[in-house]
């Protein structure tokens, strides 16, 4: 099992012996289970996520093996599966955005940190009010850390679609955060160094 | 900062490892592992683009096809034979039968004398009342 490099090839052996499957999941265990934690409680999290692996291990013999990596389609199925908890997640969200401070404990001048927690409030409302779709898009791009060629992989849709999509909900978070809806790709990058993620 | 980096650190504490979790998941997954092991290949790895059901169902389509052809071939079959063998067949025969009536009828002795109005009933041979009888029932 050690001679196995790839995604690919590790699915490819699991085929034969399934137990090759493994790999993936001591791999990928801790993206996945993350990026549920961060949109559902720890009880729905934790069964997305075997849920997640279990889709994949039934379906791994449809995996696109030319991909090396198999994260973007794991991050696929954890996202469709979510896709059904939607109310769940929303009420959540609300749930936050009701038990958050108050703008009045903005501290200026501190870290961006405690800019975040001033907004929690507001943008966990944002995020609650974002159509399934495009919440899905946000959410594999920023806490999955997928480009969008990748969310566009991960959702079976056109790259077209994942721009508009991500588009929009920009939009409505710049609109409901009250930030300017002027971006600058030399602003986004600086922001975020790994960054052409945002933009391709 | 503009929103994917406010978005970024929203519910980052949630982000950790929880290895509870993760063995209780890799349990359940080795089970599934061992049940594919176990099973034979066809049966754990479908061919693609294709559900384990789906040669079920095609049968069952098949199947319901056959059934609807066959119910409608007979229904075919029950109405001809209804068609043939009314109407139009049987209309031939009873005028057959009125013909060889008014043969029977014309070919007898002349009408005997009664003072009754409207048509007159020739009296029949023994013969002929009898085939007459037996038209008459065939009617």
């Amino acid at each position: 099992m050690s001679e196995i490099q790839s995604d690919s090839q590790a699915i490819a052996a699991s085929l034969v012996d399934p137990h090759a499957f493994a790999v993936i999941f001591e791999r990928h265990f801790d993206s996945i289970h993350g990026y549920l934690r961060r949109r559902f409680d720890d009880e729905l999290a934790k069964d997305l996520t075997a849920q997640t692996f279990f889709v994949a291990f039934d379906r791994r013999s449809r995996f696109d093996r030319e991909r090396a990596e198999s994260l973007p389609w794991l991050f696929g199925i954890a996202t469709n599966l979510a896709h059904s908890h939607r109310r769940r997640e929303q009420a959540e969200l609300r749930a936050i955005a009701a038990t958050t401070p108050e703008l009045g404990v903005w501290i200026e001048g501190v870290e961006s940190r405690v800019d975040a927690e001033r907004m929690r409030g507001l943008l966990a409302e944002s995020l609650a009010g974002l159509p399934a779709e495009e919440a899905d898009v946000v959410c594999l791009l920023v806490w999955a850390e997928l480009n969008q060629a990748e969310i566009a992989q991960a959702l079976a849709i056109p790259l077209g679609t994942v721009k508009s999509r991500l588009s929009r909900a920009r939009g409505r978070l710049q609109l409901a955060l009250g930030l300017s809806s002027e971006r600058s790709p030399a602003n986004s990058r600086s922001a975020h160094p790994g960054g052409n993620r945002w933009t391709t | 900062m503009d929103d994917l980096t406010l978005l970024k650190s929203f519910r980052a504490e949630r982000v950790r490892t929880d290895a509870e979790a993760r063995a209780e998941i890799r349990r359940e997954l080795e089970d599934r592992f061992d049940a594919a092991a176990a099973s034979p290949s066809p049966v754990a790895f479908p061919p693609r683009g294709r559900s384990p059901i789906a040669p079920r169902r095609h049968l069952l389509r098949r199947r319901r096809a056959f059934a609807f052809g066959g119910a409608l071939a007979l229904a075919a079959a029950l109405a001809g034979i209804l068609v043939l063998s009314s109407g139009p067949t049987a209309q031939p025969a009873a005028a057959e039968i009125l013909h060889e009536t008014a043969q029977i009828a014309a070919s007898s002795d002349a009408p005997t004398g009664s003072s009754r109005p409207g048509p007159r009933a020739a009296p029949l041979h023994e013969g002929q009342a009898g085939r007459a009888a037996g038209l008459v029932q065939r009617l």
